[in-house]
């Protein structure tokens, strides 16, 4: 039986850094029961002084409102340090959610991490 | 309260599961749902918004309808054929009035951390109908629909 990739419940997230900027590569599913873990990675990332956040979303294949909480808090939290959260290449099924609940109004989204981290890495 | 009418599907064919309320026991039902998808061959956009709309009515009646109370319990009835999706979910809480709440979508709310799940459920699904109480919602799915 196959299992699509937004019905599995599998997690997992890489930490990279290029320069001044953080990559946050998201993969599989985020539901309820990882927005907290992934809510204090992401705060504990912020306060070790990394306000430049990529998330990459190339692999992530759902997320749900909790997910999207995560998302919005740490864009706050890295404005409010002088920095920018932005998304990288979400997939079509991402990109739809974005656009149903306006966030794409919220958050700059790249077409992939090169071009977002240029972005983050220009003057401002 | 029984299936609403134009949702095409007779009540007594529902399948029916009563759970402890928290997130971690809600797991089983959805399970069986998604497995019940996929038996089907719906494809993965529509299971995508199916889950999601799942997730979220489930999340809302555990943590606002219970409260949170591990000493209550959660309802979801579900049917699935290859041309519908029926979900309803049920809390033991005093209900809401789901038209009063603020719009999630607007420029002053986008920042609010909560608060789009209803509307996920109303984007997502093709009907969302709660009953008169608000502790109980019924959603259905029309599989090749937009």
């Amino acid at each position: 039986m196959s299992e699509h990739p937004a019905a599995s419940a599998g997690f997992s997230l890489d930490v990279g850094r290029e320069g001044s900027v953080t990559v946050l590569a998201l993969r599989g599913s985020i539901t309820t029961e990882h927005a907290e873990a992934l809510e204090q990675r992401c705060a504990a990332l912020i306060a070790e002084g990394s306000p430049r956040i990529v998330v990459d979303l190339s692999d992530l294949h759902y997320v749900n409102s909790a997910g999207l909480a995560v998302f919005i808090e740490a864009h706050r939290s890295c404005r409010d340090r002088g920095g920018r959260l932005v998304l990288s290449h979400p997939r079509d099924a991402i990109a739809q959610l974005l656009r149903v609940t306006h966030l794409d109004r919220l958050f700059e989204v790249f077409p992939d991490v090169a071009t977002a981290r240029r972005s983050l890495e220009a003057p401002a | 309260m029984k299936v609403p009418p134009d949702f095409g599907v007779d009540d007594a064919a529902l399948a029916e599961l009563v759970v402890p309320n928290d997130l971690h026991s809600a797991k089983e039902p959805e399970r069986r749902i998604m497995q019940e998808l996929d038996r089907h061959g719906y494809d993965p956009d529509t299971t995508f918004g199916i889950k999601l709309a799942l997730e979220e009515a489930i999340t809302n009646a555990v943590k606002h309808g219970n409260c949170g109370d591990p000493d209550r319990r959660i309802v979801v009835r579900y049917f699935i054929d290859p041309d519908r999706c029926v979900i309803m979910i049920r809390d033991e809480g005093e209900g809401f009035c789901p038209d009063q709440l603020p719009d999630p979508t607007a420029e002053e709310n986008l920042e609010r951390p909560n608060g789009r799940g209803i509307m996920l459920m109303q984007s997502y699904m093709n009907r969302v109908h709660f009953n008169p109480r608000g502790n109980e919602v019924w959603m259905l799915k029309e599989r090749g629909s937009a």
